[in-house]
């Protein structure tokens, strides 16, 4: 967990001192694969710290949950249908469970079962 | 809460990276990389749209500062009259050069005349363009005023003024955004333009086969109105703004044809 968040503080960063800036119309682009990737993040968290993290299933999850996000994003553009919409609750919802999960794994307590939101 | 911790968890924050750590951090970067790249992107569309209003009063204060300018500037020019007619009445030989001085003003633009000639008058179409029509021929465009101005001028106007903006060899109309600018004044639809001068062929000018008139076809046909009115009196102001030169200079006659073959040979 420390590891993974020193590394996100790095990635701030190392985008703070970018030469470079997006478009401004990537934004909505950017938010949804920002949290595509946060989710796959903490996701990868879980799994290594309940010990059965496998790196294929991580990569995959990763790069299949961005451009699914992007392709959402673009075809909702398309249509004039904020489809984006849908990505960012679902993976608002997964981050925010897998984050409960995890704060139960570290402190000891196990879920109660799989899906509990609450602490 | 907190008394119900059993034990430490497996975790330690200061060992090294464990193999599954590696690429979750790598990917932790890449988003960290993401999230600061789009906060930089919001900063700065924030800054450009807070700039405005202090760019508005900015242009306000100048405006201000023209218009007073402007005033004193036409007080200015009135006195200088008014002492040159005094100094015409004295007889004191002067009479001859303030004669001069008035035909010569009257050349530039400087004083407001009168007498017979056209109005022409310019209106935006007051609907608003269909899915399946062009916008652009809903507006009146600075193109459509220099060519009237020309026609005009062409066809015998002494005098012309837009919006008593009078147009004088040094005028310039062009387009800022939503507006039309004749001699750095803004101007807006309705256009009344006014020439002195000969009505007939001023009229016929403009109305003349593929001419003026005919060329806003596509604007009357979307609701767009010019309107020509002859056989009134006409009176178009003086011009107001700067005249002065500051780079070009006179060419001495002697010199005059000779100067024209050697520039930019």
């Amino acid at each position: 967990m420390f590891w993974v968040m020193a590394a996100m503080a790095l990635g701030v960063w190392i985008g703070a001192y970018m030469p470079f800036a997006l478009p401004p119309n990537m934004a909505k682009y950017i938010s949804v694969s920002f949290l595509a990737g946060l989710d796959s993040v903490l996701g990868g968290t879980r799994a290594g710290i309940e010990n059965r993290f496998n790196l294929s299933v991580f990569v995959s999850g990763f790069t299949t949950n961005l451009v699914l996000a992007g392709l959402m994003t673009y075809v909702g553009d398309l249509l004039g249908v904020e489809m984006y919409l849908a990505a960012v609750v679902t993976f608002g919802r997964r981050i925010f469970e897998n984050l409960a999960i995890i704060r139960r794994d570290l402190i000891g307590v196990p879920p109660r079962s799989p899906s509990t939101l609450q602490g | 809460m907190l008394g119900l911790i059993p034990e430490r968890s497996t975790v330690d924050k200061s060992s090294p990276p464990q193999s599954w750590q590696v690429p979750v951090a790598m990917a932790s970067i890449l988003m960290g990389i993401l999230v600061s790249l789009q906060f930089r992107n919001q900063t700065t569309a924030n800054k450009s749209t807070n700039k405005q209003p202090e760019l508005i009063a900015m242009i306000k204060n100048l405006e201000e500062e023209r218009d007073r300018i402007t005033q004193e500037l036409q007080a200015t020019r009135a006195r200088l009259s008014e002492i040159e007619a005094k100094l015409a009445q004295e007889g004191t030989g002067y009479g001859e050069l303030a004669k001069q001085m008035a035909e010569a003003r009257m050349q530039a633009g400087l004083m407001a005349m009168k007498g017979p000639g056209v109005t022409v008058t310019l209106s935006d179409s007051k609907r608003r363009p269909g899915p399946d029509e062009d916008a652009y021929f809903f507006i009146i465009h600075d193109a459509d005023l220099q060519t009237l101005t020309n026609e005009l001028f062409a066809a015998g106007a002494e005098a012309v003024s837009i919006n008593d903006q009078r147009i004088i060899t040094r005028s310039s109309i062009r387009c800022v955004g939503p507006s039309v600018l004749v001699n750095t004044v803004q101007l807006a639809s309705p256009f009344v333009v006014k020439a002195i001068g000969p009505s007939k062929e001023i009229e016929g000018g403009l109305r003349m086969p593929n001419g003026f008139f005919d060329s806003m076809a596509m604007l009357i046909r979307s609701g767009g109105e010019v309107k020509i009115t002859t056989g009134e009196e006409i009176v178009t102001p003086a011009f107001t703004g700067s005249m002065s030169f500051r780079l070009a200079q006179p060419v001495p006659e002697n010199t005059k044809t000779g100067a024209v073959s050697a520039t930019h040979s």
